[in-house]
């Protein structure tokens, strides 16, 4: 079941799921779930909820059933709310579990104390997460829509590290095309990553900060390519060069003190400007394959 | 003689050829570019649409990044201005500014996404939008006005 719903993450991703406690695993899940749609949402929420009952060291004295149902439980309320606020979308349908085959309905008394039990390890690991990691492991805020403010762990996945980790963990569900720069000149830090949807697709907007001041990225992901909204660079007047690195056109250009790089690949529209150098762009252009 | 001449010609064909063609290459190029603005030390890219949605619905759009962190980062108005299919000119019929609409910024944010629906357009009567650009930080602030073209309400 794992290999089946991990099989569109590459093996370095299970690897990281594994390597999270339950405590992480469980801000994962509730970042996950409220993400906008990507490719197989759903088998990652199943994922994740494989490994945490895989890794369950049963510290609340729960049965194998409490677990199971517990499970159960949060996929169905998962998607009772998937569907409401998403009605135009029609989910992939990942089955619950392949072993089990449908259960005759639970007796209400076992029901509400299967609730309670659920409400004690939803509030044990609600405080376990704020006292035990406080503000240091909680280090990135991503403001989902408007309004709406998740916490990601902020422990480094096993693996090769990534230079603009948060950022490229959170495109890295979206698509597998090289967008972020592997190399961070700038030894810029995250400060805010944020996601929303218009009629044109979605966008993932993310702010970096750095010594000599702002990095900021921003990728479009446009559901027909003919469909872009008017744009306008601000350009300092002469000042746009053509960079070509694996066949691609970038262009970089300055506007003021700041440097921009814009590019478009397939049917994603890239943009990355702050207060870095043409160099640096060069650097972080060359980066990406 | 004359082979030398068919050669030469030959010769300068290919160059035109690959002349046009290298031309041809290099409009695309020019044509993928966003339009170039003025430089700006407030915004970094502008995007502006108003696009048609259907049942006389209207998709007002305008996203602005900024240099950096603005204490106000969005829109100081989009107004939107109509044709009915017998007018002859067009007027404005809404106004989104800060008296009709609470969310036309963004606080200390470098994006801000302002994509309303305009729900009071007519079908088959022409539109376009003037959307006023804002930013402001501590330096100063910054307007820049940008029009969608014309479309038609469906």
């Amino acid at each position: 079941m794992s290999e089946q719903v991990l099989d569109h993450r590459s093996a370095k991703e299970k690897e990281r799921l594994l390597g999270m406690n339950l405590d992480e695993l469980n801000a994962l899940l509730l970042q996950v779930s409220e993400l906008p749609e990507f490719a197989q949402k759903d088998a990652y929420i199943q994922g994740i909820l494989e490994v945490m009952q895989q890794k369950s060291e049963n510290p609340y004295g729960l049965t194998r059933e409490d677990i199971l149902a517990e499970r159960e439980d949060f996929w169905e309320s998962y998607c009772e709310l998937r569907s409401e606020a998403e009605a135009d979308i029609v989910p992939e349908s990942p089955p619950i579990s392949t072993s089990s085959p449908e259960k005759p309905k639970k007796k209400p008394m076992i029901r509400f104390l299967r609730g309670i039990a659920a409400a004690a390890v939803v509030a044990a690991l609600f405080c376990g997460i704020v006292g035990a990691f406080g503000s240091n492991v909680l280090h990135v805020v991503m403001r989902l829509g408007k309004g709406s403010v998740v916490f990601a762990p902020a422990e480094k996945p096993q693996g090769e590290p990534h230079a603009f980790e948060d950022l490229y963990n959170i495109l890295s569900l979206y698509s597998e095309l090289p967008l972020v720069p592997k190399e961070n000149p700038m030894d810029a830090t995250a400060s805010s990553v944020c996601t929303g949807k218009d009629i044109y697709g979605f966008y993932i907007d993310a702010t970096y900060l750095c010594e000599k001041g702002t990095v900021g990225f921003s990728y479009h992901f446009y559901e027909t390519a003919d469909q872009m909204p008017r744009a306008e660079c601000q350009v300092n007047e002469g000042e746009l060069q053509l960079y070509k690195a694996d066949g691609t056109s970038f262009y970089i250009f300055q506007n003021l003190g700041q440097t921009s790089i814009v590019w478009f690949v397939e049917n994603v529209s890239c943009f990355i400007w702050g207060d870095f150098s043409v160099e640096e762009a060069k650097q972080m252009v060359d980066s990406l394959y | 003689m004359k082979a030398m001449c068919r050669r030469i010609l030959s010769l300068l064909m290919i160059v035109a050829i690959l002349a046009s063609f290298a031309g041809s290459v290099s409009a695309m190029e020019v044509e993928e570019f966003p339009q170039q603005g003025r430089s700006s030390a407030y915004f970094s890219l502008l995007n502006w649409d108003l696009a048609p949605l259907g049942n006389g619905k209207l998709y007002v759009y305008a996203k602005a990044w900024a240099t950096g962190y603005m204490t106000k980062l969005g829109v100081s108005s989009v107004v939107i201005y109509e044709k009915l299919p017998n007018a002859t000119s067009y007027s404005p019929v809404y106004t989104y500014n800060s008296y009709t609409c609470s969310f036309l910024y963004g606080t200390n944010v470098t994006t801000y996404t302002f994509n309303p629906t305009y729900t009071k357009a007519v079908p088959g009567a022409q539109y376009y939008s003037s959307t006023a650009f804002y930013a402001e930080n501590s330096s100063g602030h910054e307007t820049i006005y940008k029009y969608a073209p014309v479309i038609t309400a469906t």
